[in-house]
């Protein structure tokens, strides 16, 4: 029945129209889409997500999406695995592009960094390991938006690096402790955007940090510019320019594609 | 109206609430109450409703003095309450305390955390709408000894009422199947249980609590399955109650302050209804695992919630002055 070659998952039902969903605990499921096609994986779980948000049925507890996984608590007072599940499959069976207008209203956003230095420590190593100058990396960085895939844990932008520094290298011992503000990072063919403040414990390569207000940690109801689906465009400035862009929200802009 | 409590004596204890549903929406944890059943009950049993700020104590003592009547229960943990250095009734009641006294809870004799609800609730800060701590952000209202709190019921009228506890209620044993240590944690198969060899040490060793445990997880020491799979798990969301085997030797259960996404393979889940009791375990506490059926897990979180409507089908509470010595 399946098409789906896989290692064997407890209760999981996979299906043969590239989708894996089973239990996770019991009040939680997850969704792991396999088509093959990352962007149509990524479109799809979030499409289920957004989807299940807006129904706001009152049994859904959470509802979170990454790259290819989509992850629903329910209230088991309420309502049982197996109803959420047929749901979740009744909808998939009749997924259609409407699910996936979200996509259709996506902006861009200007994002000012100060690369390098105190701002980005990693700069001239991952510069040198991707064969570059310092100053063509932050050209190459700059060049093109990345799509934000999901938010990151804490806050904060995961984006799909498409520019051409790939396999960033994480550090071998992950960086704790002093957190430099909007910090900006690479790992793998990904690239992060953080907030101010906080813990982190991060393998991830800092090379610039952002003077702009990522997240706004004091507003409940708009705390960031930005939605999954929204690119960001990275923009060089000089540290004399910080304060001038202090705490300032991003900016959408016009980008032609 | 409102009331001043100044803190005496604390350490660290913070001010919390069932945390942040819609957090998710930024990739936020919950948060909130890592015994959600005890400070939904502390609430009930003032009449608050169940999502009202109140204090959360994670192994520590509380002292704190009232300038007006306060309407206060004291849930969670076993913990022995003093008024005016005098013992009073246990916990799990409605107490009234009457303005000027002086109020102690003791560290806990047995499980790991108290909550401590007032009628009215506290005023506190929020982030996302919930006053509960985020670890990330470095959001969180600390108390310490000379920390003031503003109670928003405070000073309200309780002299005449009374509330008495339903015997059908049975707290003892709601009490006792919360911190009793001696029952397994009950859990459901995670999705990559295959990834370990021995899953059955699982259920069947020992582990022992590590102080080394927070709001974001407890962690247990013992003999371990070991991970046979060594194909990388792509980070994805990760429900609370997930049990993770870091390392060799190593038991996590992640509480509701947990990261949303992980790259762990986790094994089994604990089930809703044995959060709490997850959360109640204190260092040194030996505990062990044991799976359940879907209908088992639902059975004991549908006891809990039916527990809950009973006791706050008695609400709210209304005491007499003289209730707590009757109690004793």
């Amino acid at each position: 029945m399946s098409d789906v070659p896989e290692v064997s998952v407890v209760g999981a039902v996979v299906g043969s129209n590239g989708y894996e969903m089973g239990p996770f605990g019991d009040s939680a499921l997850y969704l792991q889409f396999r088509t093959g096609d990352e962007e149509e994986d990524w479109k799809k779980a979030h499409s289920v997500i957004n989807w299940v948000r807006g129904q706001d049925y009152g049994f859904v507890v959470s509802a979170y999406a990454t790259y290819e996984t989509a992850f629903i608590e329910f209230d088991p007072i309420i309502v049982r695995l197996e109803a959420v599940q047929a749901i979740l499959d009744q909808l998939l069976a009749n997924y259609s592009s409407p699910l996936e207008t979200w996509l259709s209203q996506t902006r861009v956003f200007d994002v000012p960094v100060v690369y390098g230095g105190h701002f980005g420590m990693d700069l001239e190593e991952v510069a040198s390991e991707q064969g570059m100058r310092t100053d063509e990396l932050i050209r190459e960085h700059t060049r093109v938006p990345f799509t934000i895939r999901c938010f990151s844990p804490g806050g904060g932008a995961m984006m799909a690096n498409t520019s051409e520094i790939q396999n960033v290298p994480r550090l071998s011992s992950p960086r704790i402790g002093t957190i430099p503000p909007g910090r900006v990072t690479l790992a793998g063919t990904q690239c992060g955007l953080q907030p101010e403040g906080g813990r982190f414990t991060s393998g991830w390569r800092i090379i610039g940090c952002s003077p702009a207000l990522v997240m706004d940690f004091e507003s409940d109801t708009q705390p960031v510019q930005f939605q999954v689906g929204d690119k960001l465009l990275f923009r060089a400035v000089d540290k004399s320019e910080w304060d001038g862009y202090r705490s300032i929200p991003l900016q959408e802009i016009e980008v032609d594609t | 109206m409102t009331a001043t409590i100044e803190v005496i004596d604390t350490f660290e204890a913070v001010v919390q609430d069932a945390g942040r549903p819609n957090g998710d929406r930024f990739a936020l944890p919950r948060s909130g109450a890592s015994d959600l059943f005890s400070f939904r009950a502390a609430n009930i049993l003032v009449g608050n409703p169940e999502n009202t700020p109140a204090v959360e104590l994670t192994n520590t003592a509380f002292s704190w003095r009232s300038d007006e009547d306060l309407l206060v229960a004291v849930t969670g943990a076993d913990v022995t309450v003093k008024l005016n250095g005098e013992v009073m009734v246990y916990s799990w009641r409605p107490l009234l305390i009457v303005a000027g006294s002086t109020v102690e809870v003791s560290e806990p004799h047995r499980g790991y955390r108290a909550y401590v609800a007032f009628r009215g609730g506290i005023d506190a800060p929020r982030r996302f709408g919930s006053v509960a701590p985020l670890l990330e952000r470095d959001f969180a209202t600390v108390l310490g000894p000379g920390s003031r709190l503003i109670v928003l019921g405070g000073g309200d009228d309780f002299s005449r009422t009374t509330w008495s506890v339903p015997s059908t209620l049975m707290v003892d044993a709601i009490r006792q199947d919360l911190l009793g240590e001696e029952k397994p944690i009950a859990v459901r198969p995670g999705p990559n249980m295959n990834m370990f060899d021995d899953l059955h040490l699982l259920y069947q060793e020992q582990y022992e609590m590590t102080p080394r445990s927070n709001a974001i997880g407890v962690r247990l020491s013992g003999e371990t399955p070991r991970r046979s799979d060594p194909t990388e798990v792509l980070s994805r969301t990760i429900p609370i109650g997930s049990i993770e085997i870091p390392s060799t030797g190593e038991v996590i259960i992640l509480l509701r302050s947990r990261l949303l996404t992980a790259g762990y393979p986790v094994p089994a889940v604990v089930v809703r209804a044995d959060l709490e009791r997850a959360a109640q375990l204190r260092p040194g506490a030996v505990t062990c695992f044991r799976e359940v059926s879907e209908n088992e897990a639902y059975a004991a979180l549908l006891r809990q919630e039916v527990w809950l409507n009973e006791l706050a089908a008695y609400g709210p509470p209304v005491l007499s002055r003289d209730m707590s010595s009757e109690e004793k």
